[in-house]
């Protein structure tokens, strides 16, 4: 069995190298002459500089059925393309492939293509930041002109109020804390929520307790 | 290039109000002539491309729609009522795509007739296995010189064999 990585630029060097250490052969075919220059010196796999689309390259892979095709091109028709290729002309059970657009998804499940979904998985870690920044937002824009402030605190592993609930901090008057950024979710606190170090809070205050606000949670 | 039956058949679809619905991808000059003639012969007919230029190439008596857009992304697809559609006809250059966009149209959105241009031979196998019917231009003319070399040549053997006599 090998594993033949067809595409991509950096990512097919860390894979092919990890591959390679736990003694796997590995062969990586792309079309970029320099790239596949720089690996066949640098890494200890087969390198075949062609276009994976063309069926005379994939020939000289000699693939068996037992075969993992792993395809990294940027483009979901070309992977999609290779992957039939390889399925039609070496009965090749397992391929992996990049899924740019995540719509695709349905098409190549239905050929038994497994995808790695990378823009659903970028997206899942920035859709709380998006989110948090578009609540900020909003709280700002209805607290400035009304002598309220929104700060954005991140609670260290040191910070003297992690591992407290919210009751235990007894809040003064005048500042709220009304939300909690932690991983990919938003908690809505309540007195009982357990502030956790990594998270980050967002309160609203009073003008006039900004400072305050600031030495309670940052210390 | 239709045979007379077929234009007869489009006719008669016609009369009982059913309008034969044709999605061409790719304004080439295959797209290109193929949805002028379709749309001429009475098909409803839509043409996608890309490139905005490609499409204003389209005579003024072209009777269909034009879409300018990706056909390798869904919006597109939908935009053009891929769901609707009786025909798919892939025409771009490049085989990846048009195998790309034949089986989204024939699986994801079960449009029951698709032909593709192919434009390397060695690719014509992988279409044909997919259930897609294939115009590859080199085997045509392949095909076309062979007959009429093998034509020719039985033409002067004839005449050859006449002249002995």
């Amino acid at each position: 069995m090998k594993v033949v990585i067809i595409g991509g630029e950096r990512v097919p060097y860390f894979l092919a190298k990890k591959l390679v250490a736990q003694g796997y052969i590995v062969y990586f075919v792309n079309k970029n002459k320099e790239l596949c220059e720089e690996y066949s010196r640098t890494l200890g796999a087969e390198i075949i500089n062609g276009d994976g689309t063309d069926k005379s390259v994939l020939d000289q892979l000699q693939i068996e059925p037992d075969d993992i095709i792993v395809l990294l091109t940027e483009r979901d028709r070309k992977n999609f393309f290779i992957a039939r290729l390889v399925q039609e002309y070496y009965n090749v059970k397992n391929v992996v492939t990049l899924l740019n657009n995540s719509e695709n998804e349905d098409l190549f499940e239905r050929f038994g293509i497994r995808t790695l979904k990378v823009t659903d998985l970028i997206m899942s870690n920035i859709e709380p930041l998006l989110f948090e920044n578009e609540v900020v937002t909003t709280l700002e824009d209805e607290a400035n002109t009304k002598g309220a402030s929104v700060l954005r605190i991140d609670i260290d592993w040191d910070s003297k109020i992690a591992r407290k609930n919210i009751r235990e901090l007894s809040i003064p008057e005048g500042i709220i804390v009304v939300g909690i950024v932690r991983g990919d979710r938003f908690v809505i606190p309540r007195g009982e929520t357990v502030i956790e170090p990594g998270d980050k809070l967002i309160i609203v205050c009073n003008d006039e307790k900004k400072e305050e606000a600031i030495e309670m949670f940052s210390l | 290039m239709l045979t007379k039956k077929a234009i007869e058949e489009v006719r008669n679809l016609k009369s009982i109000n059913y309008k034969f619905y044709v999605i061409v991808i790719g304004c080439g000059k295959i797209g290109l002539e193929v949805a002028l003639r379709l749309s001429h012969i009475g098909f409803n007919v839509t043409i996608i491309d890309k490139n905005p230029d490609s499409l204003s190439r389209l005579p003024e008596d072209y009777g269909g729609f034009i879409i300018v857009g990706d056909a390798t992304e869904r919006e597109t697809m939908e935009r053009a009522k891929a769901s609707k559609a009786d025909m798919l006809i892939a025409t771009t250059e490049d085989d990846t795509t048009n195998y790309f966009v034949c089986l989204v149209g024939a699986k994801i959105y079960g449009i029951p007739s698709i032909i593709s241009l192919v434009n390397n031979r060695e690719n014509v196998q992988l279409f044909e296995r997919s259930g897609i019917n294939i115009i590859s231009p080199i085997n045509l003319a392949v095909e076309n010189f062979e007959r009429t070399i093998l034509e020719g040549l039985e033409h002067s053997l004839d005449y050859t064999v006449g002249d002995k006599k």
